[in-house]
């Protein structure tokens, strides 16, 4: 989306009809008044305050009085808005809570602690913009996935994170890996920040790495220098979630047309595909991972877009 | 407000308003949500009897999520329909005083000046407002060409309403009579796929009667004859041009058995993400802040405004209707709300993206919690 600044010159020759000067004796007191309150009001980018005539002033100050009382209700619109959805997060939490309980084994007191296995590397399996992102690889490591938490970030609604809770296991050492976006909201919404955790792999077990073996096989007299030479590659893995296309810095553009360069159509894709796999995170995944698991949630997806039903055949041990 | 995730019909949705009917809701829930197990018992059947009891804890609990979710959307939308309704007789307010309908307080009435009609009809309302706004919005400006301004100044209202279904809105570009095009409404809708994402499915634009020689989507293109040819007749040809006016002749999906490179894909999904950026700006900023574009204040509050002198004038170009003729015009509108728009009934084969992702409030699902 591009902001450039491009203004168009409102100048035609001969096409604009300047308007007779109004006398200066004709502008009264209150007249005077509203032009200098109306120039005060319009700093940058003032239109002539001179086209238009004491009549028009007055109602564009009226129309003012308009939107201040059109903007006052917003405010209170908003303040609704987020009210009523921190009461239903409240109402939500311990329903979360309570399935955290359950697919973990924590409430019931037997010595097996069983819970219900892969939970939500089947219920991400079940969704398939997500399965999309899930290798054959992954899949051992997300097993370990016990619960997907999406909260608000500095009291800003736009501004979410994502945090995936594992419990300790062979692959890496961190327990909580998380996602954050942060959004702009003041040249419409556009992603300005994008932070994933940085996560530490145990040896040899990284999930975007592979190591590609080169053999050369020399055959002659001497066998000197018959190590093998290795090499490491990026490849697919759902852990590239966790380290996202980066977003050049506002800062460092010096003008719309530079960001525009940078501003790559293919890096615009990924960011794209980043920030869709999120939201379904958020809004589709998380509330309703009972119906992914099940398969449930297909059966809404088959209604809104005609897909065919990808059966899970997944079996736990 | 149909839900197609839990499947519900309305009926199930009207008892849920009341309390008395909490515990039937929860077992029609059970019910439904057993029928539907039915489809997909593929995980069910291959668990332990154990692991199986906790999954339908875990649905019992999901139920619950979801009857709670239903009620927010219901709130949600109340809460965004009682406030549509505050801002209403605002913008009928705006309306009225923008297009001289009414004067404002204070104002002496000027009946019957001694100076002409082109002195009377430069002061009714305030000419050009809509145009204004809309070019001082950048996103809107880049699409309004130098010819397409003389027709925006019978721009009179834009409003925007919701549309049910399928679920998406509508916005509506009410114009005065004009010597370009006949109709007085213009109208464009979006129907999205899911209510909980800005994806769009399909957008429809009116087709627009332009009179002839009129047309701003299009120029007629001269040719001059070789010299010493037989026939002297100049040639022409009519060409697609850049206008504001192609916004209601969006770009359209082709059918899913049509082939598709996906070069053209692409360039297609980019296209409907522009044409999205374009409507949801004029529903979320233009409408609700229109003063604030025509005078320029609504620009303070975007960052990375370059500081340029200012070019902005304001057009003081004659409006010649009169009042009685836009008591005439608003009766008028009525019938024409009626209009069928231009249709073309392809199923959806992109689904569109904002151009970087959207973040729309009215679309967003329910806000995670506070950390």
């Amino acid at each position: 989306m591009s902001n450039e600044e491009n203004i168009k010159s409102d100048n035609k020759s001969g096409d604009s009809s300047d308007l007779p000067t109004i006398p200066a004796l004709d502008i009264g007191a209150e007249e005077c008044d509203l032009l200098a309150e109306l120039k005060n009001l319009t700093l940058k980018r003032p239109f002539d305050v001179k086209k238009l005539s004491p009549k028009v002033t007055k109602r564009v100050l009226f129309l003012k009085d308009i939107q201040v009382t059109h903007d006052e209700l917003e405010e209170k619109f908003l303040a609704e808005k987020s009210a009523l959805e921190a009461t239903y997060d409240n109402l939500y939490k311990p329903l979360f809570a309570k399935r955290y309980e359950i697919v973990n084994g924590v409430v019931e007191a037997e010595a097996e602690k069983e819970g219900v296995p892969n939970f939500w590397l089947i219920a991400m399996k079940t969704n398939e913009m997500l399965a999309n992102e899930i290798t054959e690889r992954d899949e051992a490591a997300l097993k370990y996935l016990k619960d997907i938490r999406s909260c608000r970030v500095e009291d800003t609604s736009r501004n979410f994170k994502l945090e995936f809770l594992f419990d300790s296991n062979l692959y890496f050492k961190n327990s909580v890996l998380s996602k954050t976006y942060h959004v702009n909201d003041e040249d419409g919404p556009v992603l300005e920040k994008v932070i994933g955790t940085d996560i530490e792999w145990f040896p040899g077990k990284c999930l975007t790495h592979k190591v590609v073996v080169k053999k050369k096989t020399k055959k002659g007299p001497k066998k000197v220098n018959n190590i093998p030479m290795t090499k490491t590659e990026n490849c697919e893995s759902f852990f590239n979630f966790f380290k996202p296309p980066e977003i050049p810095e506002i800062d460092e553009v010096d003008d719309y047309d530079d960001f525009d360069t940078i501003m790559t159509e293919e890096l615009q894709n990924l960011m794209d595909q980043d920030y869709d796999i999120a939201v379904t995170i958020r809004d589709k995944l998380i509330p309703h991972a009972v119906s992914w698991f099940t398969g449930e949630a297909l059966v809404d997806e088959d209604d809104s877009d005609d897909n065919d039903d990808d059966d899970n055949d997944e079996k736990s041990d | 407000m149909s839900n197609d995730k839990d499947s519900f019909n309305v009926s199930d949705l009207t008892s849920a308003l009341k309390d008395e009917d909490r515990a039937g809701l929860v077992n029609a829930l059970k019910n439904k949500l057993q029928n539907l197990a039915g489809q997909h018992s593929d995980v069910l059947e291959n668990l332990t009897p154990k692991i199986r009891r906790r999954v339908e804890v875990l649905r019992e609990i999901q139920g619950k999520h979801d009857e709670i979710e239903t009620k927010f959307r219901e709130e949600r939308a109340a809460l965004e329909a009682k406030y549509q309704k505050l801002y209403q007789p605002l913008y009928n307010k705006r309306y009225e005083i923008v297009n001289g309908a009414t004067e404002v307080e204070g104002a002496p009435e000027d009946a019957k000046m001694d100076q002409g009609d082109e002195k009377t009809a430069e002061e009714k309302g305030v000419p050009s407002f809509w145009l204004t706004a809309l070019k001082n919005n950048d996103v809107i400006s880049e699409e309004i060409t130098e010819r397409d301004e003389g027709a925006l100044i019978y721009l009179k209202d834009i409003k925007w309403c919701k549309i049910e279904e399928p679920k998406g809105f509508k916005l509506e570009f009410f114009f005065d009579q004009n010597p370009y095009f006949k109709n007085t409404l213009l109208t464009k809708a979006y129907h999205m796929i899911d209510e909980d994402e800005p994806l769009l499915e399909k957008a429809i634009g009116t087709e627009i009667d332009w009179y002839p020689g009129k047309c701003l989507t299009q120029k007629i293109l001269k040719k001059k004859p070789k010299k010493g040819a037989k026939n002297a007749k100049p040639i022409t040809k009519t060409e697609d041009c850049e206008s504001f006016f192609n916004f209601f002749n969006p770009p359209q999906v082709p059918d899913d058995d049509e082939d598709i490179d996906e070069e053209r894909a692409e360039e297609l999904q980019n296209l409907m993400e522009q044409d999205y950026d374009i409507g949801s700006t004029i529903r979320e900023k233009i409408i609700p802040h229109a003063v604030s574009w025509f005078t320029g204040e609504a620009i303070e509050g975007e960052e990375f405004e370059i500081d340029n002198d200012d070019e902005d004038d304001i057009d003081e170009d004659e409006d010649e209707d009169e009042e009685d003729e836009d008591e005439d015009e608003e009766e008028d509108d009525e019938d024409e709300e009626e209009e069928v728009s231009k249709t073309k009934k392809k199923p959806s084969v992109l689904h569109k993206k904002g151009g970087r992702p959207q973040v729309t409030d009215d679309q967003q699902g329910e806000r995670p919690p506070e950390c």
